[in-house]
């Protein structure tokens, strides 16, 4: 059977997709990782990340830590262009008319489009983003590989080592995709290589949208913990906004996928009876 | 599977090569040859007619129900 266009847009386009992730993950990244590092001086760190403390007692309460945000000219003395951040998102409607929201100093990073620094002895910030205007960022600041060492192991983890996997298993799903697409093109619909190909890459969207809600969930407890920490929420009437699940549409896709892969088993099943039936 | 084809005995009985009952029936060698073997999931009333009237038999001549010893032993 003769591929249709759109079987065969969508190999090209798998094809230089794959390629193009590869290129980002083994050349662009390293030599970007590589660069920054060379361009940085572990010496003349400025401030330095500090690993957060054990809560408190009295958890919840205003920690005399926080500070209110700095001076104009101060804080610009403090942002200088070479600072790299680690962000975390807080899911937070910030709303001081919201009832059950009792955030203490929220309304002190309401009043700022600017980032605000909730410690005075590490960089750690609260950022606004840019787009939405209820989103904020719990934003951690480092500047050279000294700093980036010296940051909380979660937010490494969380920040760096979980979107790198991604973008593995990403390029792991674009080859299965690009196989798929080659063996539709080259050899026809209902083969055995195709039907595994689909259940394969079914099982990868699966592993994907849990590991994204895994991630999700894990965030939320970090922010959570650390809002504490810092006295910025208070326990227990800290709601954050939960939303769909994270990974809900790739765990919708790779369900979908896993059901194509089924009705193709069928149709190859079809296929080897009518070939058999002489 | 219990049913078993027994082309390849008319064939020896009339004395017909595999070639020469393709050409008559007008299936292919590999298909013959699937049919032959016991490898075919299902058979066309056509390709029995077409194979009764090449080998002047009937269809019973060319299909046997064997009961497997798994059959026997459920009984």
């Amino acid at each position: 059977m003769k591929a249709s266009r759109l079987i065969r847009f969508l190999q090209r386009f798998l094809t230089i997709l794959f390629y193009g992730e590869l290129l980002f993950l083994f050349v662009l990244t390293p030599v970007g990782i590589v660069l920054f590092i060379r361009s940085t001086h572990p010496t003349s760190s400025g401030v330095r990340v500090q690993k957060l403390g054990e809560p408190e007692a009295g958890q919840g309460q205003p920690l005399p830590k926080t500070q209110l945000p700095l001076p104009e000219q101060q804080r610009s003395d403090e942002e200088p262009n070479s600072w790299m951040s680690s962000y975390l998102e807080i899911n937070a409607t910030v709303n001081p008319d919201w009832p059950h929201a009792h955030f203490t100093k929220w309304a002190t990073f309401l009043k700022t489009p600017l980032p605000v620094r909730v410690d005075s002895t590490s960089a750690v910030y609260i950022s606004k983003a840019p787009s939405a205007s209820s989103m904020h960022y719990l934003e951690y600041r480092w500047r050279n590989w000294a700093d980036f060492t010296t940051l909380p192991l979660p937010v490494i983890l969380l920040t760096i080592v979980y979107p790198l996997l991604t973008i593995v298993l990403a390029v792991v799903i674009t080859y299965m995709g690009k196989r798929l697409f080659d063996g539709l093109t080259q050899r026809g619909y209902f083969e055995p290589q195709q039907v595994s190909r689909l259940t394969t890459i079914g099982w990868l969207f699966m592993g994907y949208g849990l590991s994204e809600f895994t991630i999700h969930v894990l965030k939320f407890w970090y922010v959570r913990t650390t809002l504490l920490d810092y006295g910025l929420v208070m326990s227990p009437t800290v709601r954050l906004v939960w939303g769909w699940p994270a990974g809900s549409a790739t765990l919708f896709i790779g369900a979908v996928i896993l059901t194509l892969a089924h009705v193709f088993t069928y149709g190859l099943q079809l296929r080897q009876e009518h070939e058999l039936t002489i | 599977m219990p049913i078993i084809v027994n082309v390849d005995v008319m064939m020896a009985r009339r004395k017909m090569s595999l070639t020469e009952l393709a050409g008559r029936v007008g299936i292919t060698l590999a298909n013959l040859s699937i049919l032959k073997t016991g490898k075919a999931k299902a058979i066309r009333f056509e390709t029995l007619e077409a194979l009764c009237k090449a080998l002047d038999c009937q269809p019973g001549d060319l299909l046997e129900y064997v009961e497997t010893e798994l059959e026997l032993a459920h009984r």
